[in-house]
Order: structure tokens, then C-alpha cells, then sequence
């Protein structure tokens, strides 16, 4: 549902044009060679059945904890690539629709940096959800999630920006880690406080590098967007983010807040998606996780 | 006239950012700061001593950082200090689009339209997590946390 309130269109609305900011090099992603998309990452793989049986029969034998099994695949893997899609962009490359909203409308630098600002904002978000789930849960998966992410920027940097030498890559690593640090606590500072006003700066510092010459009304767009995920992440249970259902809400797009009934409605649904009429589920489904909260 | 009512229309906007909360913890820029002289120099205010001071040591911690550039040089040498400030393209109109997305900010807008519960703001995986980091960051990051809670953090991951 596009809607004419929705951040990519309000950030459209502002009078001001985009500033070039000096202090910032254009150095725009220009890969040597681009990586290929693994397989599960570019459709949607289907197991033959005796596979998916034997699977079934593992797990049930076995008794393996499902939960920590989905935090690799899951956590680490599609919420990953989501985060990652945002605002991945090579040169001379027609910009995908979310990445439009954050170079094109906003006016950010195409750097292999604001690149990595921009995932980790999204990371930081799935964060705040997974703080949510039980303790053992949450934690592996945020740990996938980080392992993933940092194994991902490792590859780019070899392949595609062509840094041969582990040393420096080595060295740019803890450089990325030092600053997810830095910006996890600003965010986490931000929310809670409560305050859009603490959310600003920490936004302004980091994916908007500190630009003096900020339009606000950009400023204000990308918060917007960021409370809007945050919401629907508060609305969604436990059991349907830790099964994968949940997708980042398309900058092009708008939420309305939803009423008592509404959230009703969405908690029956998702019981009726994740348990059966006569209880019995496949030893895969299982999970500890609530459907309520 | 019309520079008279850009002046009028930065200094509302000026005035909004003096309300700003102060960052708890020192930065190499401070969004409020920046913004404040920034505007000041629009509307042709002069900027008020306080910031200025905290906008002198802002200076002065990000040149250390930031490595040596042969355009900076030229830029720094050759002009004036408030050169990277964009003065000429600003209107009325633009001012003021300016103003109602800082006082939304301001008024925490979203966050009140597109409010959370204490699911998120109490996690129930690590209940005391923003109260310890609130807490932490109230000291300005100077003080540690006691030796105990530092080990049963490092024991058990909880927070």
C-alpha cells in the first residue's frame, strides 16, 4: 500500500535541495566482481519430500532444540539478507526501491560506509526485538545475526573492494566493530529515552555523518521511518519474528497505528497460523516461543 | 525586509534547538551545537558564548581525528571559518518547512504516534538493559559499574 504520507514521500516534500557534503569523499562502490547470491538467498528453495521427512525424523529422534536451529537459519541468514538489501548499490547500477529513498531522496553518499550506517540501523532495529525473546534465544540470535554480518563485510571487502591484504581488512573489521558499538549504544540511549530529540543526534552523528548543512526535514523522515519498524515490531509475537515472518516495512509505505481490535485480530491469527486444531504440529515447528506477547 | 524575516524565522529555529537535551556523553559533533550556529549564521544572530565555547572544543577534537587533506588545507587556508555553513539558498518557505520538522522532533512526534509498549522498552530477556546503560551514560561513561554486577555479567551474559 503506497501512500502519499509515507517517509519516502515526506522526505520528497522538502524544499531543499540535496547539499553535497565536503568533508565526505565520493568514492562510490565500484567492485572488481560482484558476489553471487547463494541459492536460498535468491528463491524460494523447496526440499524434495522424502528429504523433508528425513529431516522430520532427525529432529524428532534426536529431540533438538528447533529454536536454536532457527536462530542460524532465520536470524542469521534472512533477517541478515533483509538488513543488507536495504541499500546495497554498485556503481552505474539502477538503485532498488529502498536504496532510491536513502541515496536519491536523502542524498547520502554512495559509499561502501553508508552502506554498512544503513544495514546497522536496520540490524539494531531486529536488535531491540530480539532483547525481547527469552534470554537464550535472543542472545543466539543476535550472535548469528553479528557473526553473519561481519562475515559478510569480511567478503565484500576481499572481493569486491579488492582489499588483497588480511592485515588491513583485519584491521578495517575492528574499525566496523568499534563504530557498531558506538552506534547500537546511541540508538539503545535514544530509545530509551524516549525522546525523538535524542534519536535525531544519534541519527544525525551516524547515518547522516555529522552533515552540517542537514535538511531536517530528511532528519525527521528517517526517524519516522525507523519508529514506524520499531512499531510493528512491537506488535508482532515472539513465535512469528523467531519463524522468520516479519519484513521491514518499505520506506515507500506507511502503518497506521492499530486499534484494540485490530491487535485481536492479529494475535488470533497467528494462532491459528502456528498451532493445529488437534494440537499436533511436525517435530520441526516446535518452539518454546509465546504467541501471545 | 525579506533578510529581516529570515533572521525572525532562524531565531525561532534557534531558540527550539537551545531546548534540545544535552548529549550525555561528549562527542566529536553534537547535532544541537552545530545546528545552532548554523542557523545563527543564516539569520545573522550572533551566537550565543556558550555554544560557541562547546563549538570550539567540537572543533578542535574532530581536526585530531580526521587524517590530513590537501582540500581541507586549501578550503581551511584560503576561506572562512564557517565556510562549510550553506547561507544563500535559504527562503522563507524552506526556513520554516525547516522549523515544523524540528518542532515535531522537538515534541517527539513519532514517537508518540507510533508508540511501543514495555515489551520492547523492558525486554524480557535482559529486563535491566536500558536502566544500566541510562544509568551508565547519566555518569557520563566516567564512573564503573561495581565489581559484582561486572562479573555476573561476564559469567552469565546477563545484563
Amino acid at each position: 500500500m503506497a501512500s502519499s504520507e509515507s517517509p519516502h514521500n515526506y522526505a520528497k516534500q522538502s524544499s531543499m535541495p540535496n547539499l553535497v557534503n565536503p568533508e565526505i569523499p565520493k568514492k562510490d562502490v565500484n567492485p572488481k566482481q560482484i558476489l553471487e547470491k547463494p541459492l536460498y538467498e535468491r528463491a524460494i528453495v523447496r526440499l524434495p519430500e522424502w528429504q523433508k521427512a528425513l529431516g522430520e525424523a532427525i529432529v524428532s529422534i534426536f529431540h533438538m532444540d528447533m529454536d536454536r536451529i532457527r536462530a542460524g537459519s532465520i536470524g542469521g541468514s534472512k533477517y541478515y539478507y533483509m538488513c543488507k538489501d536495504q541499500s546495497l548499490q554498485y556503481k552505474n547500477e539502477v538503485l532498488s526501491e529502498t536504496a532510491a529513498f536513502w541515496y536519491s531522496t536523502l542524498g547520502l553518499p554512495r559509499t561502501f560506509a553508508q552502506w554498512y550506517q544503513i544495514t546497522i540501523l536496520h540490524i539494531w532495529m531486529l536488535f531491540v526485538r530480539m532483547r525481547a525473546l527469552p534470554f537464550k534465544v535472543g542472545k543466539n540470535y543476535q550472535q548469528k545475526l553479528v557473526d553473519k554480518f561481519f562475515k559478510d563485510i569480511d567478503m565484500r571487502l576481499s572481493e569486491e573492494m579488492d582489499i588483497r591484504s588480511g592485515t588491513i581488512r583485519t584491521r578495517y573489521l575492528k574499525d566496523f566493530h568499534s563504530q557498531m558499538i558506538g552506534i547500537v549504544a546511541s540508538l539503545d540511549e535514544a530509545l530509551a529515552s524516549q525522546s525523538d530529540a535524542v534519536l535525531a543526534s544519534a541519527i544525525w552523528r551516524n547515518v547522516f555523518n555529522g552533515d552540517k548543512n542537514i535538511d531536517i526535514v530528511k532528519l525527521e523522515a528517517v526517524i519516522r521511518y525507523v519508529r514506524m519498524q520499531l512499531y510493528v515490531l512491537d506488535k508482532i509475537s515472539d513465535r512469528a519474528f523467531g519463524f522468520g515472518d516479519f519484513e521491514f516495512v518499505s520506506p515507500a509505505e506507511t502503518v497506521d497505528p492499530l486499534t484494540p481490535e485490530e491487535v485481536q485480530q492479529l494475535r488470533k491469527v497467528t494462532k491459528e497460523k502456528y498451532e493445529s486444531i488437534d494440537g499436533k504440529i511436525l517435530p520441526s515447528q516446535h518452539s518454546s516461543l509465546s504467541l501471545d506477547e | 525586509m525579506s533578510s529581516n524575516k529570515i533572521g525572525q524565522e532562524a531565531k525561532k529555529l534557534v531558540s527550539l534547538l537551545e531546548k534540545f537535551p544535552k548529549d550525555r556523553i561528549q562527542h566529536n559533533a553534537t547535532f544541537k551545537t552545530s545546528q545552532i550556529i548554523r542557523f545563527c549564521n543564516i539569520g545573522g544572530i550572533a551566537v550565543p558564548t556558550s555554544v560557541l565555547k562547546e563549538g570550539r572544543k567540537d572543533a578542535s577534537s574532530t581536526k585530531s581525528t580526521t587524517k590530513i587533506d590537501a582540500n581541507e588545507n586549501k578550503r581551511n587556508t584560503f576561506s572562512d571559518k564557517d565556510d562549510a555553513y550553506q547561507k544563500d539558498l535559504f527562503t522563507i518557505d524552506i526556513l520554516s518547512q525547516q522549523f515544523k520538522s524540528l518542532k515535531n522532533i522537538a515534541n517527539s512526534k513519532w514517537e508518540k504516534y507510533y508508540q511501543i509498549d514495555n515489551k520492547l522498552l523492558e525486554p524480557k530477556g535482559n529486563p535491566n538493559y536500558y536502566n544500566r546503560l541510562l544509568g551508565d551514560l547519566d555518569k557520563g561513561g566516567k564512573q564503573k559499574e561495581g565489581f559484582l554486577t561486572a562479573w555476573r555479567t561476564i559469567l552469565t551474559g546477563k545484563y
